[in-house]
């Protein structure tokens, strides 16, 4: 018997790149319609589905880490689409769109073997709340949203981020690797050693790939000089908090620096980047993607064509 | 392959084959066999006509067996 629509509980594969999760299926001449309407899927486009119980979980190990992936940046993109529905508003302005950063951005660039437990997304203060609130996400990959203010220590990523596309057709910022390593050096040390164990290899690897030189590392390092100041100590959990990320980073950093830059002190490298502070903007050392790593913009090309 | 058979066939895999037999088939038949050729033709051709209520219900069940034949049903692990 051929059934018009199916009720239960299921993640279906599109492209074995995407993975959505849905409670019913209904069958259209071109397609399948899924929960009613929020997606619907082209016939030769479903490459498998699982029926599970509501007890149940999909076993990661049925998908590759790239579905995994575009799940979550589906998972976003409904999210989005769903913000725009009850409230009217645009989930980002044009500029502003969300920004796929951490194991992820690193994932889909430098480290193709790369595997997390989660992707990291930043996105406007507006919409992280109204998703934290409202939204019960796919359940495929676990999705972290943070604000762009977790940026506020990086330096100048915007300029460096590339895009790649959802399925849904929404625009996502890449984050370069080499910013994901000057954002994985702020990483606090209380973070379940997660510094030790997975950034430091990450950042090996990316070191390793990209080979950028000298002056560009220290360029990195100094572009923003709020990353040195020494927090300001306010009592409470607040201030506890912004000196463990200041100890947390230094320490990063002097790391870093001995694997790295052997040679240059942190002092030197605090010392470099507060001198910007009063020197004129266009002197800044330029770090356009094209420009200083055209083998990085090749791959990253590669990645935008195949999602 | 008669055409009941690559009407199955369509059913079963998505795919219409014999394409080129089924356009020179097409002007010796008549009646409901001549309808049916002429929707597998557009299948084959890639522009079904679903204004045509008998081509969204071949397409429709064709994309139901499509579904449970890529369905792995876990709930029979537990």
């Amino acid at each position: 018997m051929d059934l018009r629509f199916h009720t239960g509980h299921f993640f279906l594969a599109i492209k074995d790149e995407f993975v959505v999760k849905a409670e019913r299926i209904d069958v259209a001449p071109d397609g399948f319609i899924l929960d009613g309407g929020d997606l619907k899927i082209a016939a030769s486009d479903l490459t498998h589905s699982w029926k599970i119980s509501p007890t149940q979980i999909l076993p990661l190990s049925l998908l590759n880490e790239r579905t995994r992936i575009g799940g979550a940046i589906l998972d976003m993109e409904l999210c989005m689409k769903r913000f725009h529905a009850e409230t009217k508003q645009d989930a980002f302005v044009l500029s502003d769109s969300p920004v796929i950063f951490g194991a992820a951005s690193l994932a889909l660039t430098v480290i193709s073997d790369r595997t997390s437990d989660d992707v990291d997304f930043a996105i406007s203060s507006d919409f992280l709340r109204w998703r934290r609130e409202k939204w019960s996400s796919l359940g495929i990959t676990q999705t972290e949203t943070l604000p762009f203010s977790i940026f506020a220590y990086c330096g100048n990523w915007r300029s460096r981020a590339t895009v790649v596309s959802g399925l849904e057709g929404t625009t996502f910022r890449l984050m370069h690797p080499v910013d994901t390593v000057m954002q994985k050096l702020l990483r606090i040390k209380s973070d379940e050693c997660k510094f030790e164990h997975k950034d430091k290899r990450d950042i090996e690897l990316v070191m390793e790939t990209l080979s950028p030189s000298h002056d560009m590392l220290v360029a990195l390092l100094t572009e923003n000089p709020l990353r040195y100041q020494e927090p300001v100590v306010e009592p409470g959990r607040r201030g506890r908090e912004a000196l463990a990320q200041h100890s947390s980073m230094k320490e990063n950093t002097i790391w870093f620096l001995e694997r790295f830059l052997p040679g240059l002190t942190y002092d030197e490298i605090c010392k470099r980047a507060l001198n910007q502070i009063v020197a004129p903007i266009d002197s800044m050392p330029a770090l356009s993607l094209h420009q200083t790593l055209p083998e990085l913009a090749k791959i990253i090309e590669a990645d935008r064509a195949d999602l | 392959m008669t055409l009941q058979e690559i009407r199955n066939e369509y059913l079963r895999t998505g795919t219409v084959l014999e394409l080129p037999r089924l356009k020179e088939l097409l002007e010796t038949l008549e009646g409901p066999n001549r309808l049916l050729c002429r929707r597998l033709i557009l299948f084959g051709e890639g522009r079904p006509d679903f204004s045509d209520s008998e081509s969204v219900d071949l397409a429709m069940r064709r994309n139901s067996r499509l579904l449970m034949s890529r369905l792995t049903d876990l709930t029979l692990r537990q």
